[in-house]
């Protein structure tokens, strides 16, 4: 019942490099060989996992601390991915503590949470960019998305840089549109219709990346012309909701709002779950049902647990989301998530909804609610 | 039926009902009094300064009550017919049976004064000369949004209540803190969210905060909490969560919590800022700050009660000024007396009218 006396550590500087490029040059080569190679290897996985989990316990004194809590002070020995712990997202909000596996002024970059009136954003640290990049690159091309050239509705990674969407868009970009500039929001905040407008005439097919939110705005533009009408063949990936902004919309009252008003086919759309505290996203392409799929790479695994007893919930049973992914090296490998899914097979699940149940019931003022009512 | 009849009913129905407290015909017939200015002004014209005055009730009253709270529900339903005035009452589809238990215990003048329905019928709103409903913001906003001018309108929203203890940090105190924090399971505006305690240290801050645990799990194994959504669970989990991960590298925080359950949850922390439960028997324990107003500052506008230990009206009167409208002796968080005024209003004057003589 009650929780150890808290075991304090200094970060372990010594052989942390070498470890570091080491697993990261593994796990490279794990992601390339095997987007190459067809069906991934579940030992392999397996065997990395147990070795970042040594490894991020070794160097990342909150995250070994936080284990052994969990097992009456001694550091747990998962024989298997499934038995590591995960941290919860709320954990990279902690100033004072970084969920770190160096010191965060050797970050070479941190991207943060949106920021709430209400709360402290999130931070994750990392020691290098590169395996995020790998990352976003080889899970699109592994889930088969289309390499199209982009144009973004987001600032650029130089006017937004601690935005981890505006990175992994910004990698997309200077892959499928090296000599284009596809970002359309400047650091103000300001959308360059008119760049929009001359893509779409152009009539080539494009990818048109951006926030729910952003699309919303930009089908909401005032005598929105038909220039703005997409190209045949043309994708859109849209992600991320609207907390905080005191707006709400279906998802399907969305896709139908994107094919009214930028005529995409609901077959064309894409949607992103991908969070700052993770290095990998998962994807679902196609009109905007709820209970899809999101599928992701196969460098990461959903695992899927029972709110009331934290215990792992059978595949097609509902519960919180945790996910398992190799290239948050420098972090934590295994995330727990507030989205509430069922799980389906290894690297995939599906969300779900607010549950309509889950209404206030009394008049007491609960967390979330003086949450939402700070931000609306 | 006469306002001391209408009394003498409710009386003898409230006795079925112990969460309403002890409520005598008389006590009722005070309320009337206190609040209107005679004991008979409900029934005939009585002197006020140079003219003659009557109350008249509303005709129909509406009630939405919200889920979980019957006290709530039931004491607006006794005031509305102490009134003499239709009730009808809104319960929420998750059900509030005790409202129709309650009707059952009246005689049938005044139980032909109830209609329950657990889906607001159209009419009903329209029709209603006074609409009180209790609920979360949204709900009120949703509901004052219909309502129309001529309509009398008396809104409960969200609230917030917490518990200050000085000193005296014994068993006892921790079980009647359990009790005011798991009684309906959170969901009253006056459960408790949080306890600020007066020690001598933080260890003995800490210490009242694992008496608290034990005495939340002594309440859950002879009370157990009803069955969460996974939201709600989902919710408990995960903050929980985070601050198992605090706790592990911070001495300043620690939990406790029942095992592979969300029964129920203790958390202690050294920050002082106002920290809002998830509801659903979560509760914080801080030591209690030099600077205490500041830091409900964020939370003034929605504060109810304050649970003090122990009680003396010296120091209720000195936290009067805090910003709650009601200042209760701890392990009596649930019970407000039939005098109270919820929310800091009145109960009975806001839904009469007056006609003068002279």
């Amino acid at each position: 019942m009650n929780v150890p006396a808290p075991i304090q550590e200094p970060f372990d500087a010594a052989g942390f490099r070498e470890e570091y490029l080491a697993l990261a040059e593994r796990i490279r080569v794990t992601m390339q060989t095997q987007v190459r190679a067809g069906p991934p290897q579940e030992d392999s996985f397996e065997a990395l996992a147990l070795d970042i989990f040594r490894f991020q316990c070794a160097h990342n004194p909150a995250y070994s601390n936080f284990c052994r809590s969990l097992n009456h002070g001694r550091l747990p020995e998962p024989g298997t991915w499934s038995e590591i712990p995960s941290v919860p997202a709320e954990a990279f909000k902690l100033a004072e503590i970084p969920v770190a596996c160096f010191p965060p002024e050797q970050a070479q970059a941190c991207f943060q949470t949106s920021g709430t009136t209400a709360g402290a954003r999130g931070k994750h640290y990392f020691y290098s960019t590169d395996l995020y990049r790998d990352s976003v690159l080889l899970g699109w091309r592994e889930l088969g998305l289309p390499e199209l050239p982009t144009m973004i509705l987001t600032p650029s990674p130089l006017d937004a840089p601690q935005s981890s969407l505006s990175f992994m868009m910004g990698v997309l970009a200077e892959t499928w549109s090296p000599e284009e500039e596809s970002f359309l929001v400047n650091a103000g905040g300001e959308l360059d219709v008119a760049a929009l407008e001359a893509r779409c005439a152009e009539g080539s097919p494009f990818l048109l990346l951006g926030t729910a939110l952003s699309f919303l705005h930009l089908c909401e533009l005032p005598g929105q012309a038909p220039a703005l009408r997409l190209p045949a063949g043309s994708f859109v990936l849209e992600t991320g909701g609207y907390k905080g902004t005191g707006r709400a919309l279906e998802k399907s009252a969305l896709y139908s709002l994107m094919q009214n008003r930028l005529g995409v086919d609901p077959e064309n759309i894409i949607n992103e779950y991908g969070m700052t505290e993770l290095s990998s996203q998962f994807y679902t392409v196609g009109p905007g049902k709820e209970n899809q799929t999101h599928r992701g790479p196969h460098w990461v695994r959903a695992r899927v647990r029972n709110p009331e007893s934290g215990e792992p919930a059978e595949e097609g049973e509902a519960g919180f989301l945790e996910i398992f992914d190799l290239a948050n090296l420098g972090s934590v490998a295994a995330l727990s998530t507030r989205d509430l899914a069922v799980r389906r097979d290894g690297n995939s699940f599906e969300l779900l909804g607010r549950d309509p149940r889950a209404t206030p019931r009394g008049c007491s003022l609960s967390a979330g609610a003086f949450q939402d009512a700070q931000q609306s | 039926m006469l306002t001391q009849e209408r009394a003498r009913h409710l009386a003898k129905a409230i006795k079925a009902f112990p969460i309403l407290g002890s409520v005598s015909a008389d006590d009722l017939v005070r309320l009337v009094t206190m609040e209107l200015g005679h004991p008979g002004i409900l029934d005939g014209f009585q002197e006020k300064g140079d003219i003659r005055t009557k109350a008249t009730a509303p005709a129909t009253i509406l009630h939405i009550v919200s889920g979980n709270t019957a006290h709530a529900g039931l004491q607006s339903l006794v005031r509305g017919l102490l009134l003499g005035a239709r009730n009808r009452c809104k319960i929420p589809s998750c059900g509030l049976p005790e409202i129709a238990q309650f009707q059952e215990n009246l005689p049938g003048e005044l139980a032909e004064l109830v209609e329950i329905e657990s889906d607001l019928p159209e009419d009903w709103l329209r029709e209603a000369d006074a609409v009180i409903v209790f609920g979360s913001d949204e709900t009120v906003r949703q509901v004052r949004k219909k309502i129309r001018p001529h309509q009398k309108f008396v809104p409960h929203g969200h609230r917030i209540s917490f518990g200050i203890l000085f000193d005296d940090l014994s068993a006892k105190a921790a079980e009647d803190a359990a009790r005011d924090v798991s009684v309906f399971d959170q969901q009253g505006c006056l459960s408790p969210h949080l306890f600020y305690v007066k020690a001598p240290s933080g260890s003995e801050a800490a210490a009242f905060a694992e008496q608290l645990a034990e005495a939340m799990e002594a309440f859950n194994r002879h009370t157990p909490r009803r069955a969460l959504t996974s939201e709600e669970a989902n919710e408990i989990m995960h903050l929980r969560s985070g601050y198992r991960f605090r706790a592990a590298s911070d001495p300043s925080v620690r939990l406790w919590c029942s095992e592979d359950t969300t029964d129920w949850t203790v958390v202690y922390e050294t920050d002082p800022a106002f920290a809002i439960s998830p509801l659903n028997r979560f509760v914080f324990v801080k030591p209690l700050p030099d600077d205490l107003a500041l830091h409900l500052r964020p939370v003034r506008a929605h504060l109810s009660s304050i649970c003090l230990h122990p009680f003396s009206e010296t120091e209720a009167v000195a936290l009067s000024l805090l910003g709650a409208s009601r200042i209760c002796p701890l392990g009596r968080a649930q019970e407000p007396s039939l005098f109270w005024h919820q929310d800091g209003s009145a109960s009975l004057a806001p839904l009469v009218d007056w006609i003068d003589l002279g």
